[in-house]
């Protein structure tokens, strides 16, 4: 007799061809010698393909902690999988930062 | 004119109460001596005398800040200290340098005089002698310099009390207790026109809701770097002087005034400050005065 | 007006200010030597390109782009990058007669691509990976010393902005609340 059933799921990453791109835009995110920019721009549509971005803001920043709160105030109503994948890769470009190391944007 | 929520500490140097709810207490002063060239000991008496002559009118105990510049000059200077001051009347010391504010520390030690000593100061450039000297050699009481080179807002100047600001291994208030220095003073960093100078002003009031402790800065360096007032030399000493009011306004507790020269003109004006905080502050907070602040002194 | 340089940002690496030569690498290994004005990567079409061209006329003493190593592969950056400079764009911020999949600019004004197309010369090295080579072609263009073209053109300025945005205009700071009578508190009790 059990009091309670719990689902134990197993993480799979969505495939590239099932990822559905944000309506509301992209990020570049670039780490410079002393900071992390990451630059928000607002998607172009031609023939309802993305084509480009308008550059909306600038963030600049250390650390993945203050860059991911300042981005999720400024740049609202993401899909949900936009603000975990900036999470990601803002905390993969806090560590090439510190440890002088390439960063290299990944894709979603 | 603020009423603060948290606690006030109180602390007293030899005599001297610094401290507590806005209105209270009056502005504690210290003014600096022997910044420059040779220490010209007749002259820094007679600025003295006068220095103490109008704290006993106006109410505001007056501290002399003693600058100690080269390791020739400790012995001397604090042999005048012993013998020019009045009996058991504190006083600071201002040194630049580690090896000679460990070695001031050891001779004040000798003369006894630790029990009367402000330390100018606890910040984040000190070593580990000197982290040594302060265990063995404890000062009463230390100012405590809340600069954060990284972040010169209130918010900055709480983080490197607070922890260090990952720029010490521990906070500078953590620092002190470790070291034995229970009575503290924190400088909120003033430092020139340009770097923020107004986050120093905004911080008294932060810091003194955060923790309770007495606070004060040195808003004189402002002044003294800000260049264009070369174009206005006449009015120099006034802006000088007067710029210490905006400490007592945001509830702060001393100022470091600058030279002991200007005396003259920052004791009746912080004085008069004080009266017209103390005014407000009984009239809506219910904060008596006490007996020798200036609004009992020099009103009738 | 130096710190007015290269407003937009992006991957590059800034040597002599008043260099003559701008290298853009595609696909290669190789450091250009520091008598060139700036240096670095592109890698879309689209936004890269872009970054270039907003960089570059910022700078009016760079008269000369070099552009070397093998194209980026899909994206043809290096083709379009240098059909931007031959043809501009159409109607609809296309580059003409570009091969890249999405080569839009959409971020600069005509006024600004037609002053990339007149500031600077491209030199096509695309497929040539060889350092000796490229180093050799740098100086001869360096050795040109070609005049200054005029002031920067600034298409770009991303200014710094004030980041504390409290509702309650009246606060000293964000740790404390002070009300109309000047009673303090700490913020959040």
């Amino acid at each position: 007799m059990v009091d309670k059933e719990v689902p134990l799921i197993k993480a799979k990453k969505t495939l590239q061809k099932d990822v559905i791109l944000d309506r509301r835009g992209f990020f570049v995110i670039e780490v410079h010698e002393k900071e992390i920019r990451v630059e928000y721009y607002s998607n172009i549509y031609k023939d309802d393909r993305i084509v480009s971005g308008n550059l909306e803001k600038v963030f600049s920043g250390a650390k993945a902690d203050a860059l991911s709160d300042t981005i999720v105030q400024h740049v609202l109503d993401l899909r949900a999988e936009h603000y975990t994948y900036l999470g990601r890769e803002l905390q993969k470009a806090q560590y090439a930062l510190e440890q002088n190391k390439k960063y290299v944007q990944g894709g979603c | 004119m603020f009423s603060f929520t948290k606690k006030q500490e109180i602390f007293d140097i030899s005599g001297i109460e610094i401290g507590g709810q806005p209105g209270r207490y009056p502005t504690v002063l210290f003014g600096g001596v022997f910044f420059k060239g040779e220490p010209d000991f007749e002259r820094t008496r007679r600025h003295l005398q006068k220095m103490l002559t109008l704290s006993k009118k106006t109410g505001n105990p007056v501290i002399p800040d003693f600058f100690i510049r080269k390791d020739e000059y400790i012995e001397e200077i604090i042999t005048f200290i012993e013998k020019t001051l009045p009996k058991n009347h504190p006083f600071s010391i201002d040194i630049i340098e580690p090896s000679i504010k460990i070695k001031t520390l050891e001779y004040l030690h000798k003369k006894n005089l630790l029990p009367r000593t402000i330390y100018n100061s606890i910040h984040i450039g000190i070593t580990d002698e000197e982290r040594e000297a302060l265990k063995k050699y404890t000062p009463e009481m230390a100012i405590i310099v809340a600069f954060n080179p990284k972040d010169k807002s209130p918010d900055g100047k709480v983080e490197v009390l607070e922890n260090g600001a990952h720029l010490l291994d521990i906070g500078l208030l953590e620092l002190s207790k470790k070291l034995g220095i229970e009575k503290i003073l924190v400088d909120t960093a003033a430092l020139a026109p340009g770097e923020n100078s107004g986050a120093s002003i905004a911080a008294l009031p932060v810091i003194k809701e955060e923790y309770g402790l007495p606070v004060g800065c040195a808003i004189h360096n402002v002044v003294e770097k800000s260049k264009w007032l070369n174009d206005f030399e006449s009015a120099r000493k006034i802006v000088d002087s007067s710029s210490n009011i905006n400490i007592p306004v945001f509830g702060g507790n001393y100022a470091i005034f600058g030279p002991i020269e200007n005396a003259d003109m920052v004791l009746p004006i912080i004085a008069w400050q004080d009266i017209l905080v103390s005014e407000y502050t009984e009239n809506y907070f219910g904060i008596s005065p006490v007996e020798f602040h200036p609004r009992r002194k020099l009103l009738q | 007006m130096e710190n007015e340089y290269y407003p937009w940002g992006g991957e590059f690496t800034v040597c002599s200010p008043n260099g003559c030569v701008a290298v853009v690498l595609l696909t290669i290994k190789y450091t250009p030597p520091d008598n060139v004005a700036i240096y670095g990567p592109l890698k879309t079409e689209n936004i890269g390109v872009e970054k270039i061209v907003a960089n570059v006329i910022s700078n009016p003493y760079i008269r000369y782009l070099i552009i070397c190593g093998d194209d980026i592969r899909g994206h043809r950056s290096g083709t379009s990058l240098v059909a931007l400079y031959k043809n501009g764009i159409d109607q609809q911020h296309k580059i003409i007669q570009a091969l890249g999949a999405i080569p839009y600019i959409e971020n600069l004004k005509e006024k600004a691509i037609e002053r990339f197309r007149n500031q600077v010369e491209i030199v096509n090295l695309i497929g040539i990976k060889d350092n000796d080579k490229i180093d050799e072609i740098i100086n001869e263009y360096t050795a040109r010393s070609p005049p200054c073209f005029g002031e920067p053109y600034i298409a770009i300025r991303i200014k710094t902005t004030a980041n504390v945005n409290l509702d309650d205009k009246r606060a000293l700071h964000s740790k404390i609340v002070v009300n109309y009578m000047g009673k303090v508190k700490k913020r959040g009790k």
